[in-house]
């Protein structure tokens, strides 16, 4: 469907020890992202889809995390790197921006000289280079003002504004992949929609990656091109983003789209609603693990669990019933 | 759906839901080695001050000169001291004074600190005064303030407790006051007040049972900073006046002897840091056991 | 939503009234050097059993309106009419009866809750504090109301920390609904919930409101679910409410440029098929130096000079639907 993948990840499994016993957060997720990709990352909370992107760049406390699988990037295996090669990996090939932007910045440094610092450390550059690079980044970003921003310290600027340092960052970097987790969740719409548009923007005009991990599905039909969809560590829906939206085949995303208010929906109808509430990970179901939500689970739904399995040429589907309701339709939705 | 629950026999549920919370309460009392280590050690000393004195074959208080500062044997396990005292009495008895001055401190000041905590973190004003009269208190070295403290109250057991209460309050309506403070900013609070309560209502029924989690805790520490105070007070002289058997007493009775007798200082400072050991043992565990922030929330 | 005619009918059951409040921020010496104007001169009406739906972005004053109206903060001047009687003007046997009225759902279902705690003592509190009931009919109806919101007699003596978030802001409706209130403030009651649960609530709040006949003042940011649950819609703006309107009159046609860029901000689940998305330009100045003249001039594509001196009173340009601009 396109050319090499700039990162693949292949039958990721990451386990955490707690007081409570293992628990597997992410269970065998595979998927891959093209040169110039935009991948979403969909599912609610405990879905899996942080730690996901946080094994990739194993940000994990590695004495109580254990990392399976394959996390493959230019060439290497991310995960059986020794610890201090990962450091050059990290920021440098693939960066990462947070929800909260404010944790990720040092609150002592000005943003000019954070931005700065992170092009001396991967360029042979003068800082005086180091300075005007930083200015032409911010000016990428949009951020109002840069040449005043540059003298500011994180916590004087919006949120909005620290998420665009943020990027300013990662293009520092020169980044092959971002990583965006919940990017605009704490922004408001307004501010949501000018991140957005800037995400959008390098995307095309760079030709970076981009991983966008959200809960937002109105957020992944305007910026992604293909969707992964998980729940309770596990994908259980990949698709282009045409064909999900169009005809999501997994119960799950097809709950989960029919559950949202959306901005044409008939306001006298009840929502629809997914039963019952996501399980703990430390008791997860027997056979397929939405069964116990699923209005179509039958007896073989809660005894085996299907696999990720390969539906029409752009999709696929970790459900036994894919195939029926492939053939009946989802005619409601 | 109505039906069924309306049948439902809710004192049956009751019982089972408790004894279920009773059962992973004792799961993680019993994982909770320094609990369960403090809470043993404690038990020993107060059941030795309470059973003790039924078992002991001397008077705390007889004199015996022929047998004055003989080391330990087997008439007497602690030996005797300059009096000819048997000094495992004394211990014994002294128990009852020095954890009965800990335990009444750390009541008191418990008491008295939860009020003045709670008060000044409701209202503003009143914590001006409060808390800069505590920062006064808290500015003197325990010890200091609690001597001088009893050269005005005059030497007597019940004056010890009042001293040492004084000073340890602060310690505690520090405590609860921070704890109240961030509880006050709870949405919950704010949603009772919704409800129409009165100020007394949310202060006494929701701000104040969440704060006697790391009330108790600091108050097991002031129990035996207690023991602590009440001791050295005793061997300076300003405590509990000679010669009812304190620990402080028995061991400012042995310095004198420190080079000739090793047993009048040895046995009554070696029970001091067991039961100092106890108590933090226990509160170290205690707030593992309580904190809400630990394991023992959500995850 | 209006019953027929009588004239207690249609009285509005709140009438809130030029409504400012204003946070003092004080300097080193304890002088006020500052005002944050969190609402300003804000005014609006609930109908009997209606939903009003209030939406802005963050520190846009929406929260602070719900909670000055149920007086939890004190205002700094307006008034707010309940039943005709001023709450602002209540003393506090007033203030404790017309809480049995007017209740709260609040955002976080987490400290919502006192967490020491049982469901059945936090439910049968609000009875106790009015005095309503012996203790068996009091538990009787906490199974009652415990029902009604999905919930299970079974958990009359867990504990908050017990319940899922979703299940934790039944237990805080079912809080609200105690007392048999007439009004209830929802402040961003699903915003801190999951998707698919997200749903489950808004579909028990409605049916809540046709089976106890509740008025909801409705905050959230979320458009798309405003939208979902509101018979009218306020949106407010820096403090400022500047367009009110029936909800598919606001939809069908926003008229504040504000509205307009807000509305088409909201990203929606059709790939491709995207409507123009205004993108507004910069940030949202601090509500302790808002702009003069009309508050969203800074960052209004249409703003002309008359904008950055006065400031725009509403206006009603259709029937219901107000509007704070200039260009009406």
């Amino acid at each position: 469907m396109q050319a090499k993948p700039v990162l693949e990840v292949k039958n990721l499994r990451t386990s955490f020890r707690t007081e409570r016993g293992k628990v597997t957060a992410v269970d065998g997720v595979s998927f891959s992202l093209g040169k110039g990709e935009v991948l979403g990352v969909v599912g609610e909370s405990g879905c899996g889809k942080s730690a996901t992107a946080q094994s990739i760049l194993r940000l994990f406390d590695e004495t109580y995390t254990t990392h399976e699988g394959e996390v493959w990037f230019e060439g290497q295996d991310l995960l059986s790197l020794p610890a201090a090669a990962m450091h050059s990996v990290r920021g440098n090939h693939i960066s990462m921006i947070f929800q909260d932007p404010l944790s990720s910045l040092n609150p002592v440094y000005t943003i000019g000289n954070q931005i700065a610092e992170a092009i001396l450390i991967h360029k042979n550059v003068s800082r005086r280079e180091a300075n005007a690079r930083v200015l032409e980044l911010l000016k990428l970003t949009g951020i109002p003002a840069p040449e005043k921003r540059m003298g500011e310290y994180p916590h004087e600027l919006s949120g909005g504004m620290r998420q665009r340092v943020m990027i300013a960052m990662a293009l520092a970097c020169e980044s092959k992949v971002l990583i965006a987790d919940e990017p605009t969740t704490a922004l408001d719409v307004t501010i949501q929609a000018q991140i957005m548009a800037l995400m959008e923007d390098l995307n095309e005009k760079l030709d970076m990656g981009i991983i966008l991990i959200t809960h937002d599905l109105g957020v992944v039909a305007e910026v992604c091109s293909r969707v992964v969809v998980m729940y309770l560590g596990q994908v259980v829906e990949e698709a282009d983003v045409v064909s999900l939206f169009a005809r999501p085949l997994h119960p799950y995303t097809q709950g989960l789209m029919k559950s949202i208010a959306q901005m044409d929906c008939d306001r006298s109808q009840p929502l629809h609603v997914i039963e019952g509430t996501v399980p703990s990970l430390h008791s997860v179901p027997a056979g397929c693990r939405f069964a116990p939500r699923c209005p179509f689970a039958d007896d073989l739904c809660r005894t085996r669990m299907p696999e990720l399995e390969q539906h029409g040429d752009s999709q696929k589907v970790r459900c036994w019933h894919a195939e029926t309701i492939l053939r009946e339709g989802n005619a409601d939705a | 759906m109505t039906d069924m629950t309306q049948d439902i026999d809710l004192q049956q549920v009751k019982k089972a839901l408790k004894k279920e919370q009773n059962r992973i309460l004792m799961q993680q009392v019993l994982a909770n080695r320094s609990l369960v280590i403090g809470f043993v050690i404690i038990a020993l000393l107060v059941l030795v001050a309470v059973f003790g004195p039924l078992f002991l074959t001397y008077d705390p208080n007889q004199m015996d000169v022929v047998n004055r500062l003989k080391g330990p044997s087997a008439a007497h396990w602690m030996g005797t001291d300059n009096l000819g005292r048997d000094v495992l009495s004394r211990i014994v008895y002294g128990a009852q004074i020095s954890i009965g001055v800990g335990f009444a401190v750390a009541v008191i000041s418990s008491f008295l600190g939860l009020i003045v905590g709670i008060y000044s973190s409701y209202y503003k004003w009143l914590d001006h005064v409060l808390m800069r009269v505590a920062d006064g208190i808290m500015a003197f070295p325990g010890l200091l303030l609690a001597l001088a403290l009893m050269a005005a109250l005059g030497g007597r057991v019940s004056n010890v407790v009042i001293a040492v209460s004084i000073v340890a309050t602060p310690y505690i309506a520090r405590v609860v006051r921070s704890e109240a403070l961030a509880l006050k900013e709870q949405t919950f609070v704010e949603a009772t007040r919704a409800l129409g309560a009165s100020n007394t209502r949310i202060i006494w029924l929701h701000i104040a049972p969440n704060t006697l989690s790391s009330l108790i805790v600091q108050a097991t520490f002031i129990f035996a900073e207690a023991i602590i105070i009440e001791a050295a007070l005793s061997f300076l002289g300003a405590g509990v006046p000679p010669p009812a058997p304190s620990w402080g007493n028995i061991l400012s009775d042995g310095k004198t002897y420190i080079f000739k007798a090793w047993w009048m200082t040895f046995f009554p400072g070696m029970t001091i840091v067991l039961a100092i050991i106890g108590l933090n043992l226990f509160g170290d565990g205690l707030r593992d056991l309580l904190d809400p922030h630990s394991s023992r929330g959500k995850k | 939503m209006q019953m027929p005619d009588t004239t207690r009918e249609d009285r509005p059951l709140l009438d809130v009234k030029g409504l400012k409040k204003f946070f003092p921020v004080r300097g080193a010496l304890g002088t006020t050097v500052q005002e944050v104007k969190a609402v300003n001169d804000v005014s609006f009406t609930l109908r009997r059993g209606e939903t009003f739906g209030m939406v802005g972005e963050s520190g846009c004053g929406k929260s602070t309106l719900g909670r000055t109206i149920l007086r939890l903060t004190e205002p700094t001047e307006g008034e707010a009419r309940y039943e005709g009687q001023d709450v602002f003007e209540m003393d506090e046997a007033q203030l404790k009866r017309m809480r049995q009225d007017m209740q709260m759902v609040f955002q976080d279902p987490f400290s919502s809750l006192n967490p020491r705690k049982r469901i059945g003592a936090i439910l049968e509190e609000p009875l106790v504090i009015h005095g309503i009931g012996t203790p068996a009919e009091r538990t009787s109806k906490v199974l009652d109301i415990l029902t009604r919101v999905g919930l299970q007699a079974e958990h009359y003596y867990r504990f908050p920390h017990e319940f899922s978030g979703g299940q934790r802001q039944r237990i805080g409706i079912a809080r609200a609904l105690m007392v048999n209130p007439k009004l209830i403030v929802c402040d961003e009651p699903v915003s801190a919930l999951d998707v698919s649960i997200q749903s489950q609530i808004i579909n028990l709040l409605k049916q809540l409101q046709a089976e106890f006949g509740l008025t909801y003042l409705f905050i959230a940011h979320d458009i798309s679910i405003v939208r979902y649950i509101s018979d009218r819609i306020g949106v407010m703006y820096l403090g400022r409410m500047v367009e009110q309107a029936e909800t598919d009159a606001m939809f069908a046609a926003p008229k504040h440029p504000y509205t307009q860029a807000l509305l088409s901000s909201v990203p929606i689940t059709q790939p491709g098929a995207r409507k123009e998305r205004i993108v507004l330009k910069g940030e949202i100045p601090s509500p302790l130096d808002p702009p003069a003249g009309c508050v969203f001039h800074t960052r209004c594509p249409m703003a002309t000079d008359v904008c950055k001196q006065k400031t725009p009173q509403s206006k009603e340009v259709a029937a219901g639907h107000h509007v704070a601009c200039h260009l009406y």
